[in-house]
Protein backbone atom coordinates (compact mmCIF):
# COMPACT_ATOMS: atom_id res chain seq x y z
CA UNK A 1 0.00 0.00 0.00
CA UNK A 2 2.82 2.41 0.88
CA UNK A 3 4.46 1.98 -2.55
CA UNK A 4 1.16 2.67 -4.31
CA UNK A 5 0.59 5.73 -2.16
CA UNK A 6 4.08 7.14 -2.79
CA UNK A 7 3.92 6.39 -6.53
CA UNK A 8 0.75 8.51 -6.78
CA UNK A 9 2.60 11.40 -5.13
CA UNK A 10 5.83 11.07 -7.11
CA UNK A 11 3.99 10.82 -10.44
CA UNK A 12 2.29 14.18 -9.88
CA UNK A 13 5.08 15.94 -8.00
CA UNK A 14 8.55 14.54 -8.81
CA UNK A 15 10.23 16.92 -6.34
CA UNK A 16 8.58 15.01 -3.51
CA UNK A 17 10.53 11.88 -4.39
CA UNK A 18 13.80 13.60 -3.55
CA UNK A 19 12.52 15.10 -0.32
CA UNK A 20 10.61 12.09 1.02
CA UNK A 21 13.22 9.64 -0.27
CA UNK A 22 16.01 11.50 1.56
CA UNK A 23 13.91 11.62 4.75
CA UNK A 24 13.11 7.90 4.71
CA UNK A 25 16.78 7.07 4.00
CA UNK A 26 17.76 9.11 7.07
CA UNK A 27 14.84 8.02 9.29
CA UNK A 28 13.67 4.58 8.08
CA UNK A 29 11.31 4.21 11.03
CA UNK A 30 9.25 7.07 9.57
CA UNK A 31 8.60 4.94 6.48
CA UNK A 32 7.52 2.08 8.71
CA UNK A 33 5.27 4.44 10.66
CA UNK A 34 3.71 5.67 7.40
CA UNK A 35 3.05 2.07 6.35
CA UNK A 36 1.40 1.34 9.70
CA UNK A 37 -0.67 4.53 9.47
CA UNK A 38 -1.89 3.71 5.96
CA UNK A 39 -2.81 0.15 6.93
CA UNK A 40 -4.41 0.97 10.29
CA UNK A 41 -6.78 3.54 8.82
CA UNK A 42 -7.44 1.85 5.49
CA UNK A 43 -11.13 1.66 6.39
CA UNK A 44 -11.17 5.49 6.31
CA UNK A 45 -9.38 5.81 2.98
CA UNK A 46 -11.86 3.41 1.41
CA UNK A 47 -14.88 5.57 2.29
CA UNK A 48 -16.50 7.27 -0.74
CA UNK A 49 -15.61 10.75 0.55
CA UNK A 50 -11.89 9.96 0.39
CA UNK A 51 -11.75 7.60 -2.59
CA UNK A 52 -9.07 5.12 -1.60
CA UNK A 53 -5.32 5.51 -1.34
CA UNK A 54 -5.31 7.59 -4.55
CA UNK A 55 -7.75 9.99 -2.93
CA UNK A 56 -5.51 10.29 0.12
CA UNK A 57 -2.50 11.02 -2.11
CA UNK A 58 -4.55 13.63 -4.00
CA UNK A 59 -5.47 15.29 -0.70
CA UNK A 60 -1.80 15.47 0.29
CA UNK A 61 -0.84 16.93 -3.10
CA UNK A 62 -3.63 19.48 -2.76
CA UNK A 63 -2.24 20.61 0.59
CA UNK A 64 1.24 20.90 -0.94
CA UNK A 65 -0.13 23.10 -3.73
CA UNK A 66 -2.02 25.26 -1.24
CA UNK A 67 1.09 25.67 0.89
CA UNK A 68 3.24 26.59 -2.10
CA UNK A 69 0.61 29.11 -3.20
CA UNK A 70 0.52 30.68 0.28
CA UNK A 71 4.33 30.61 0.52
CA UNK A 72 4.65 32.55 -2.76
CA UNK A 73 2.13 35.13 -1.50
CA UNK A 74 4.00 35.35 1.81
CA UNK A 75 7.30 35.88 -0.03
CA UNK A 76 5.66 38.73 -1.91
CA UNK A 77 3.71 40.40 0.90
CA UNK A 78 5.20 39.19 4.20
CA UNK A 79 1.63 38.45 5.36
CA UNK A 80 -0.61 35.43 5.72
CA UNK A 81 -3.39 35.22 3.12
CA UNK A 82 -6.17 35.64 5.66
CA UNK A 83 -6.45 37.72 8.82
CA UNK A 84 -10.03 36.88 9.80
CA UNK A 85 -10.71 33.83 11.92
CA UNK A 86 -14.42 33.96 11.01
CA UNK A 87 -13.67 34.06 7.28
CA UNK A 88 -11.48 30.95 7.61
CA UNK A 89 -14.20 29.25 9.63
CA UNK A 90 -16.81 29.92 6.94
CA UNK A 91 -14.58 29.10 3.99
CA UNK A 92 -12.77 26.05 5.37
CA UNK A 93 -13.76 24.61 8.75
CA UNK A 94 -17.47 24.47 7.93
CA UNK A 95 -16.91 23.44 4.31
CA UNK A 96 -16.35 19.69 4.01
CA UNK A 97 -15.11 20.01 0.39
CA UNK A 98 -12.24 22.15 1.68
CA UNK A 99 -11.77 20.73 5.15
CA UNK A 100 -11.58 17.01 4.41
CA UNK A 101 -8.61 17.10 2.00
CA UNK A 102 -7.01 19.61 4.34
CA UNK A 103 -7.11 17.39 7.45
CA UNK A 104 -6.15 14.32 5.42
CA UNK A 105 -3.14 16.02 3.84
CA UNK A 106 -1.97 17.40 7.17
CA UNK A 107 -2.44 14.04 8.89
CA UNK A 108 -0.26 12.22 6.38
CA UNK A 109 2.36 15.00 6.50
CA UNK A 110 3.27 13.77 10.00
CA UNK A 111 4.91 10.78 8.34
CA UNK A 112 6.33 12.52 5.25
CA UNK A 113 7.91 15.70 6.60
CA UNK A 114 10.84 15.53 9.03
CA UNK A 115 9.62 18.42 11.20
CA UNK A 116 6.07 17.04 11.48
CA UNK A 117 7.43 13.59 12.31
CA UNK A 118 9.62 15.09 15.06
CA UNK A 119 6.56 16.87 16.39
CA UNK A 120 4.55 13.65 16.53
CA UNK A 121 7.37 11.87 18.39
CA UNK A 122 7.71 14.79 20.80
CA UNK A 123 3.97 14.63 21.51
CA UNK A 124 4.20 10.89 22.27
CA UNK A 125 7.02 11.59 24.73
CA UNK A 126 4.97 14.30 26.44
CA UNK A 127 1.91 12.03 26.70
CA UNK A 128 3.93 9.06 27.94
CA UNK A 129 5.24 11.23 30.79
CA UNK A 130 1.66 11.79 32.04
CA UNK A 131 -0.41 9.77 34.50
CA UNK A 132 -2.67 7.28 32.77
CA UNK A 133 -5.72 8.39 34.73
CA UNK A 134 -7.18 11.85 35.09
CA UNK A 135 -8.91 14.37 32.90
CA UNK A 136 -7.51 14.99 29.43
CA UNK A 137 -8.47 17.61 26.85
CA UNK A 138 -7.47 17.53 23.18
CA UNK A 139 -8.00 20.81 21.32
CA UNK A 140 -8.08 20.86 17.52
CA UNK A 141 -8.39 17.17 16.78
CA UNK A 142 -7.96 17.22 13.00
CA UNK A 143 -8.28 13.64 11.83
CA UNK A 144 -7.81 12.35 15.39
CA UNK A 145 -4.24 10.99 15.27
CA UNK A 146 -3.10 12.83 18.39
CA UNK A 147 -6.31 11.96 20.25
CA UNK A 148 -5.66 8.33 19.33
CA UNK A 149 -2.25 8.54 21.03
CA UNK A 150 -4.01 9.84 24.15
CA UNK A 151 -6.61 7.08 23.91
CA UNK A 152 -3.87 4.44 23.79
CA UNK A 153 -2.25 5.96 26.87
CA UNK A 154 -5.17 6.16 29.26
CA UNK A 155 -6.71 3.61 31.63
CA UNK A 156 -10.41 3.10 32.40
CA UNK A 157 -10.28 5.82 35.06
CA UNK A 158 -9.44 8.60 32.61
CA UNK A 159 -11.65 10.79 30.46
CA UNK A 160 -10.83 12.65 27.26
CA UNK A 161 -12.72 15.65 25.91
CA UNK A 162 -12.03 16.31 22.25
CA UNK A 163 -12.85 19.84 21.08
CA UNK A 164 -12.70 21.08 17.51
CA UNK A 165 -14.37 24.00 15.78
CA UNK A 166 -14.94 21.99 12.59
CA UNK A 167 -17.83 19.50 12.34
CA UNK A 168 -15.82 17.68 9.64
CA UNK A 169 -12.87 17.15 12.00
CA UNK A 170 -15.08 16.03 14.88
CA UNK A 171 -16.96 13.55 12.66
CA UNK A 172 -13.78 11.99 11.24
CA UNK A 173 -11.96 11.92 14.58
CA UNK A 174 -14.96 10.14 16.08
CA UNK A 175 -15.05 7.66 13.21
CA UNK A 176 -11.30 6.99 13.48
CA UNK A 177 -11.30 6.60 17.26
CA UNK A 178 -14.40 4.40 17.32
CA UNK A 179 -12.77 2.01 14.88
CA UNK A 180 -9.31 1.91 16.45
CA UNK A 181 -9.91 2.63 20.14
CA UNK A 182 -13.46 1.32 20.48
CA UNK A 183 -13.71 0.70 24.26
CA UNK A 184 -11.84 3.91 25.13
CA UNK A 185 -14.40 6.00 23.23
CA UNK A 186 -16.81 5.34 26.11
CA UNK A 187 -14.55 7.66 28.08
CA UNK A 188 -14.48 10.35 25.39
CA UNK A 189 -16.68 13.31 24.60
CA UNK A 190 -16.56 14.77 21.09
CA UNK A 191 -17.40 18.46 21.27
CA UNK A 192 -17.88 20.74 18.27
CA UNK A 193 -16.95 24.11 19.68
CA UNK A 194 -14.55 27.02 19.54
CA UNK A 195 -12.10 26.40 22.41
CA UNK A 196 -12.61 30.00 23.48
CA UNK A 197 -16.22 29.03 24.37
CA UNK A 198 -15.43 25.69 26.02
CA UNK A 199 -16.18 25.36 29.73
CA UNK A 200 -15.52 22.42 32.03
CA UNK A 201 -16.93 21.51 35.44
CA UNK A 202 -13.51 20.42 36.69
CA UNK A 203 -10.00 21.37 35.58
CA UNK A 204 -8.00 19.15 33.23
CA UNK A 205 -4.80 17.33 34.23
CA UNK A 206 -3.44 17.42 30.71
CA UNK A 207 -4.34 19.56 27.72
CA UNK A 208 -2.96 18.94 24.24
CA UNK A 209 -3.34 21.68 21.67
CA UNK A 210 -1.46 21.09 18.44
CA UNK A 211 -1.24 23.77 15.77
CA UNK A 212 -4.22 25.88 16.81
CA UNK A 213 -2.66 29.17 17.96
CA UNK A 214 -1.74 30.25 14.43
CA UNK A 215 -5.40 29.81 13.40
CA UNK A 216 -6.81 32.45 15.75
CA UNK A 217 -6.73 36.24 15.85
CA UNK A 218 -5.84 36.39 19.55
CA UNK A 219 -3.54 33.57 20.70
CA UNK A 220 -3.18 35.24 24.10
CA UNK A 221 -6.94 34.91 24.64
CA UNK A 222 -6.77 31.18 23.88
CA UNK A 223 -3.84 30.66 26.24
CA UNK A 224 -5.75 32.55 28.93
CA UNK A 225 -8.69 30.18 28.40
CA UNK A 226 -6.41 27.13 28.64
CA UNK A 227 -4.80 28.53 31.79
CA UNK A 228 -8.26 28.62 33.34
CA UNK A 229 -9.10 25.09 32.19
CA UNK A 230 -5.85 23.50 33.41
CA UNK A 231 -5.39 22.14 36.93
CA UNK A 232 -2.76 23.96 39.00
CA UNK A 233 -0.49 20.90 38.79
CA UNK A 234 -1.52 20.04 35.22
CA UNK A 235 0.48 20.08 31.99
CA UNK A 236 -0.16 21.76 28.67
CA UNK A 237 1.30 20.44 25.43
CA UNK A 238 1.34 23.16 22.81
CA UNK A 239 2.58 23.35 19.26
CA UNK A 240 2.48 26.17 16.74
CA UNK A 241 4.75 27.63 14.08
CA UNK A 242 6.54 30.76 12.93
CA UNK A 243 6.48 32.05 9.35
CA UNK A 244 4.24 29.22 8.19
CA UNK A 245 1.76 30.57 5.63
CA UNK A 246 -1.28 28.38 4.95
CA UNK A 247 -4.82 28.96 3.75
CA UNK A 248 -6.19 28.84 7.30
CA UNK A 249 -3.36 30.51 9.24
CA UNK A 250 -4.31 33.88 10.66
CA UNK A 251 -1.80 34.88 13.34
CA UNK A 252 1.80 35.38 12.25
CA UNK A 253 4.56 34.58 14.73
CA UNK A 254 7.78 36.00 13.28
CA UNK A 255 10.21 34.19 15.55
CA UNK A 256 10.33 31.43 18.15
CA UNK A 257 11.05 34.15 20.69
CA UNK A 258 7.64 35.70 19.87
CA UNK A 259 6.01 32.41 20.85
CA UNK A 260 8.05 32.03 24.04
CA UNK A 261 7.18 35.57 25.10
CA UNK A 262 3.47 34.88 24.62
CA UNK A 263 3.77 31.68 26.67
CA UNK A 264 5.49 33.50 29.54
CA UNK A 265 3.07 36.43 29.42
CA UNK A 266 0.17 33.96 29.60
CA UNK A 267 1.35 32.56 32.93
CA UNK A 268 3.11 29.37 31.82
CA UNK A 269 6.59 27.97 32.37
CA UNK A 270 8.41 26.03 29.64
CA UNK A 271 9.50 22.57 30.78
CA UNK A 272 10.79 21.24 27.48
CA UNK A 273 10.60 22.31 23.88
CA UNK A 274 11.22 21.25 20.31
CA UNK A 275 12.28 23.60 17.54
CA UNK A 276 11.91 21.94 14.16
CA UNK A 277 12.68 23.94 10.99
CA UNK A 278 10.82 22.75 7.92
CA UNK A 279 13.97 22.61 5.83
CA UNK A 280 17.30 20.98 6.52
CA UNK A 281 19.13 24.29 6.91
CA UNK A 282 20.75 26.10 9.84
CA UNK A 283 18.30 27.99 12.07
CA UNK A 284 19.98 31.29 11.17
CA UNK A 285 19.25 30.67 7.48
CA UNK A 286 15.67 29.61 8.26
CA UNK A 287 14.97 32.77 10.30
CA UNK A 288 16.69 35.10 7.85
CA UNK A 289 14.68 33.71 4.94
CA UNK A 290 11.46 33.53 6.97
CA UNK A 291 10.96 29.80 6.37
CA UNK A 292 8.59 27.67 8.43
CA UNK A 293 9.68 26.63 11.91
CA UNK A 294 7.55 24.27 13.95
CA UNK A 295 7.62 24.75 17.69
CA UNK A 296 6.31 22.37 20.33
CA UNK A 297 6.53 22.62 24.09
CA UNK A 298 5.38 21.09 27.35
CA UNK A 299 4.25 23.70 29.86
CA UNK A 300 3.14 24.02 33.44
CA UNK A 301 1.58 26.95 35.23
CA UNK A 302 4.15 29.47 36.41
CA UNK B 1 7.27 28.07 -29.45
CA UNK B 2 7.71 31.66 -28.32
CA UNK B 3 11.53 32.03 -28.40
CA UNK B 4 11.50 35.23 -26.44
CA UNK B 5 9.53 33.60 -23.68
CA UNK B 6 11.76 30.52 -23.75
CA UNK B 7 14.93 32.63 -23.56
CA UNK B 8 13.59 34.58 -20.59
CA UNK B 9 12.45 31.39 -18.86
CA UNK B 10 15.83 29.73 -19.48
CA UNK B 11 17.54 32.71 -17.89
CA UNK B 12 15.29 32.32 -14.82
CA UNK B 13 16.19 28.63 -14.53
CA UNK B 14 19.90 29.50 -14.76
CA UNK B 15 19.55 32.10 -12.01
CA UNK B 16 17.30 30.12 -9.64
CA UNK B 17 19.23 26.86 -9.89
CA UNK B 18 22.59 28.61 -10.25
CA UNK B 19 23.41 26.53 -13.32
CA UNK B 20 24.12 27.94 -16.76
CA UNK B 21 24.11 24.53 -18.47
CA UNK B 22 20.35 23.96 -18.23
CA UNK B 23 18.70 23.65 -21.64
CA UNK B 24 14.94 23.67 -21.20
CA UNK B 25 12.87 20.83 -22.60
CA UNK B 26 9.12 20.61 -22.27
CA UNK B 27 9.21 17.24 -20.49
CA UNK B 28 11.69 18.45 -17.84
CA UNK B 29 10.69 18.05 -14.17
CA UNK B 30 12.43 18.18 -10.81
CA UNK B 31 13.75 14.72 -11.69
CA UNK B 32 16.03 16.30 -14.29
CA UNK B 33 17.48 19.14 -12.21
CA UNK B 34 19.15 18.11 -8.96
CA UNK B 35 18.74 21.58 -7.44
CA UNK B 36 14.95 21.67 -8.03
CA UNK B 37 13.59 21.14 -4.53
CA UNK B 38 10.77 22.65 -2.48
CA UNK B 39 12.76 25.82 -1.70
CA UNK B 40 13.96 26.51 -5.23
CA UNK B 41 10.48 25.64 -6.52
CA UNK B 42 9.10 28.66 -4.64
CA UNK B 43 11.96 30.86 -5.88
CA UNK B 44 11.24 29.67 -9.41
CA UNK B 45 7.55 30.60 -9.18
CA UNK B 46 8.33 34.01 -7.65
CA UNK B 47 10.94 34.72 -10.33
CA UNK B 48 8.56 33.76 -13.17
CA UNK B 49 5.80 35.95 -11.71
CA UNK B 50 8.20 38.91 -11.49
CA UNK B 51 9.66 38.42 -14.95
CA UNK B 52 6.34 37.95 -16.76
CA UNK B 53 4.32 40.24 -14.52
CA UNK B 54 1.42 38.01 -13.52
CA UNK B 55 0.45 35.82 -10.56
CA UNK B 56 -0.24 32.12 -10.82
CA UNK B 57 -3.64 31.14 -9.45
CA UNK B 58 -4.00 28.22 -7.03
CA UNK B 59 -5.49 26.19 -9.89
CA UNK B 60 -2.17 26.47 -11.75
CA UNK B 61 -0.10 24.94 -8.96
CA UNK B 62 -0.66 21.24 -9.74
CA UNK B 63 0.83 21.93 -13.20
CA UNK B 64 3.95 23.80 -12.07
CA UNK B 65 6.11 20.69 -11.80
CA UNK B 66 6.72 20.38 -15.53
CA UNK B 67 8.52 22.86 -17.81
CA UNK B 68 6.08 22.36 -20.70
CA UNK B 69 3.07 23.13 -18.50
CA UNK B 70 4.82 26.22 -17.11
CA UNK B 71 5.54 27.42 -20.66
CA UNK B 72 1.90 26.87 -21.65
CA UNK B 73 0.63 28.93 -18.72
CA UNK B 74 3.07 31.76 -19.46
CA UNK B 75 2.12 31.72 -23.15
CA UNK B 76 -1.55 31.82 -22.20
CA UNK B 77 -0.97 34.73 -19.81
CA UNK B 78 1.04 36.68 -22.40
CA UNK B 79 -1.57 36.22 -25.14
Amino acid sequence: MIDTFLSHIYARNPGQQKKIGAFFARVPEARTALGNFLTAYNFLWETPEIGGIAGLAAAYLHVLDEMAYCRVQFTRTGRYPCTSQNAVKEQIYLNSQQMLPHILGLAVSHYLWPAQYQLLEFYKQCVNAQNTSGRFLEVGSGLGIFASILANHITAKATIDIVDISPVSIAFAQKLLLATNGPATQQMRFIESDIACHAAAEPYDFIGMGEVLEHVESPSQILKTLHGLLADDGFLYLSTCANCPAIDHVYLFHTIEDIRSLIHDSGFRILRELIAPSENKPLEYIEKNKLDILYATLLEKA
Amino acid sequence: MNMNMETRLTHIFHEVFDRSDIVLKREMTADDIAQWDSLTHIRLIVAIEQEFNFHFSLAHYPQLHNVGAIMDIITDKMA
